[in-house]
């Protein structure tokens, strides 16, 4: 039988990770028109960050020699420390996520290099992609750093201190969803500033807001900065959620994903974005519990598959029938808009 | 499991006397030339049909990569009932064909009428392409078909000195030499193949003398689809047929088009024989002499789309003489793309 409580634990988790990856793209292309196909990138680094702290750095944190960080050994330190000492563990967390955030923010500024030299849309989009699967192969194919293709465990819950594994697991969905409410903040207050206002006369109009004196290249660099470092935070998340950290996790799909949450909620709307990722949170856990039930009860339709016959389709539909989203772009909330609606 | 399909057919000889090691690297060598050339004419196939939607249709189609897949499973199942691989490779042709178009009229034509940009359409080729490699996966499980050799025997036609040369050598390069004389032909010396070329070359005004755009789009389709079809048949019966193969080789083919300047035929001719020689013989010196691991194998292409769409969009053609290049690609607007 299904555990309702796990089910909702689950979901909440994945709900949080997903709107912080919307959230980002949102702010990318919905707001900026980057087109970031290498969003995935993005988020495996911050996995990646996220597998290195855990082996290297907690250890050390917790005044123990670094032995073994990528065998047996090493995995069973790091339970051990993330089990029994509470203070370490967390600080240790908190360090995962603000060296994440800044390591996504730089790659996103190197990458953001492309964008600010290509001429045609699509180009950008085929340079991004094939920078995350170069990502990718490069952790794949060294396996000093994660393990390679056999990736890395141990990269447990930061609240496995509390000696109760459904509460722990509580406790952390809160923070994920804490967290993403936070970004849904932060993000509302963006684009409802002049910066955000900029973004989007850049991504309409970008000779026009040259000619008013705007430097068009650095909105796009900033945007990308932005968008980057959430998408690194989600991953960190999402790395200490699953516990495990393999690069093949990291594959171009992924990145549709999030495309797919965008486009469905509407672009250039945070709540959109919002909506686009409970969408498919939703889709997720429902094909994916299928699948376990269908597979004890050995049916012959892979049900993980079906998620993504599903997903292809929905996003077509969209694209065919409504390009704006579930929730359209609404004007930008400004003081004198405000005034002038009363 | 590596899905990146590599086998080589012969180790890089380590052993023996330095007369006999010549002689075998010479082996080595040959073999892996010749590989790299069946490889580079069944990219040159692949990245053929891409250039065809890029330059007419204006879609950089991400669903290549499917059709390629259904090509290769065509060539699965018509073993089944023949062991011909005339009969796979034409069946391939037709079947692809027939998927493209379907996947033309019933995705992208309407999506135009709606007055979608060029992104909306590559987003939803993605999605396009994404949907049918699940199809292919939720039906290839239970039929136990997710990676299966056609049952046509690939045999050692001739030796070329010591090396041996397989079949689907003979078949596969004067099929892509006869193929690619026939769409030489098509373009240059038919009245479809003139509107083709005169739509790939300025849209605005080709409209204007009254070119009839649904019938060239259809035929550039159905081109497209049965060159990946048969470029499939036979990938599949050089290695095996997973609902994975196309999109393995849809950067690489990507990488020809792209190493091609985009929209030029000859150029991506030129292109998927040089994809297919780096991947190969370039990849095996490289982990003979440096040490690379085959691991890092994909990254060869992917740098070439990175190079050459940083520094050099215009590709090869762009170093040739400015009458060959692309308008488009000369043109600094952006605007020239609608």
């Amino acid at each position: 039988m299904i555990n309702i409580t796990s089910l909702l634990i689950t979901f909440a988790s994945f709900f949080g990770i997903y709107t912080i990856l919307s959230i980002s793209l949102n702010l990318e292309y919905g707001y900026g028109g980057q087109p970031n196909f290498g969003k995935v990138a993005f988020f495996a680094m911050g996995a990646f960050v996220a597998g290195i702290v855990a082996s290297r750095i907690l250890p050390l944190i917790a005044g123990m020699p670094v032995t073994d960080p990528l065998g047996p050994r090493g995995v069973e330190m790091r339970i051990a420390i993330s089990s029994t000492r509470p203070i370490e563990t967390v600080v240790a967390f908190t360090l995962t996520l603000i060296l994440a955030t800044v390591v996504g923010a730089f790659f996103g500024y190197i990458f953001s290099y492309p964008a600010l030299r290509i001429r045609e849309e699509w180009f950008l989009a085929m340079v991004l992609l094939v920078s995350g699967e170069i990502v990718r192969i490069i952790v794949r194919s060294y396996p000093p750093m994660v393990g390679g293709y056999q990736g890395l465990a141990g990269v447990s819950n930061p609240f496995r201190w509390v000696n109760d594994a459904t509460k722990a697991s509580t406790i952390y969905a809160g923070l994920i969803l804490t967290i993403a409410l936070a970004v849904y903040f932060l993000a509302e207050r963006l684009v409802n500033s002049p910066f955000g206002r900029l973004l989007k006369s850049v991504r309409d109009d970008p000779a026009a807001s040259m000619s008013l004196g705007k430097d068009i290249q650095l909105v796009r660099a900033q945007v990308l900065i932005i968008g980057s470092a959430l998408a690194a935070l989600a991953g960190a998340l999402y790395a200490h959620y699953i516990g495990f950290v393999t690069p093949d996790d990291f594959v171009p799909i992924r990145t549709f994903d999030v495309w797919v949450m965008v486009v469905l909620g509407g672009m250039a709307n945070n709540k959109g974005a919002v909506a686009g990722a409970a969408v498919m949170t939703t889709i997720d856990r429902a094909t994916a519990m299928l699948a376990v039930e269908l597979g004890t009860s050995s049916t012959f339709i892979e049900f993980n598959y079906v998620r993504y016959v599903l997903v292809g389709i929905l996003m077509i539909v969209m694209l065919m029938f409504r390009q704006r989203g579930l929730l359209p772009e609404k004007p930008v909330k400004t003081p004198a808009y405000e005034v002038m609606k009363d | 499991m590596s899905l990146w399909p590599y086998r080589s057919m012969m180790e890089p000889p380590m052993h023996g006397t330095q007369e006999l090691r010549r002689s075998a690297l010479l082996v080595w060598i040959i073999d892996s030339l010749i590989r790299s050339v069946l490889i580079g004419s069944l990219y040159t196939l692949m990245a053929l049909g891409l250039t065809m939607t890029i330059a007419v249709v204006r879609l950089p189609n991400f669903a290549h990569a499917e059709l390629i897949t259904v090509g290769a499973y065509v060539a699965v199942l018509s073993s089944l009932l023949c062991s011909d691989v005339a009969l796979a490779v034409a069946l391939a042709f037709v079947v692809t064909a027939l998927v493209a178009f379907i996947c033309h009229r019933a995705v992208y034509r309407p999506m135009r009428r709606r007055g979608a940009t060029m992104y909306t359409l590559v987003l939803s080729s993605f999605a396009l392409g994404l949907t049918m490699r699940y199809i292919l996966l939720v039906w290839a499980g239970p039929a136990e078909m997710l990676q299966i050799k056609p049952k046509i025997p690939v045999t050692v036609a001739f030796t070329l000195g010591e090396t041996p040369v397989l079949s689907v050598f003979v078949w596969s390069l004067p099929i892509a030499i006869f193929l690619v004389l026939v769409l030489h032909l098509l373009l240059h010396q038919t009245k479809i193949g003139k509107m083709m070329r005169a739509v790939a070359d300025n849209l605005t005004l080709s409209l204007v003398t009254g070119i009839d755009l649904e019938r060239v789009h259809d035929i550039a389709w159905i081109i497209a689809g049965g060159l990946a079809g048969i470029a499939g048949s036979l990938w599949a019966v050089l290695y095996y047929a997973t609902p994975y193969v196309g999109w393995m080789a849809l950067l690489s083919v990507f990488a020809a088009v792209v190493l091609g300047g985009l929209t030029s035929f000859t150029g991506a001719i030129a292109g998927g024989f040089i994809v297919g020689l780096s991947e190969n013989l370039l990849m095996e010196l490289l982990n003979r002499f440096a040490g690379l691991e085959f691991t890092y194998k994909p990254i060869i292409p992917f740098t070439i789309i990175l190079v050459v769409l940083m520094l050099r969009p215009a590709g090869l053609i762009g170093l040739l003489p400015s009458k060959t290049m692309h308008p488009r690609l000369k043109s600094n607007s952006r605007d020239a793309e609608t």
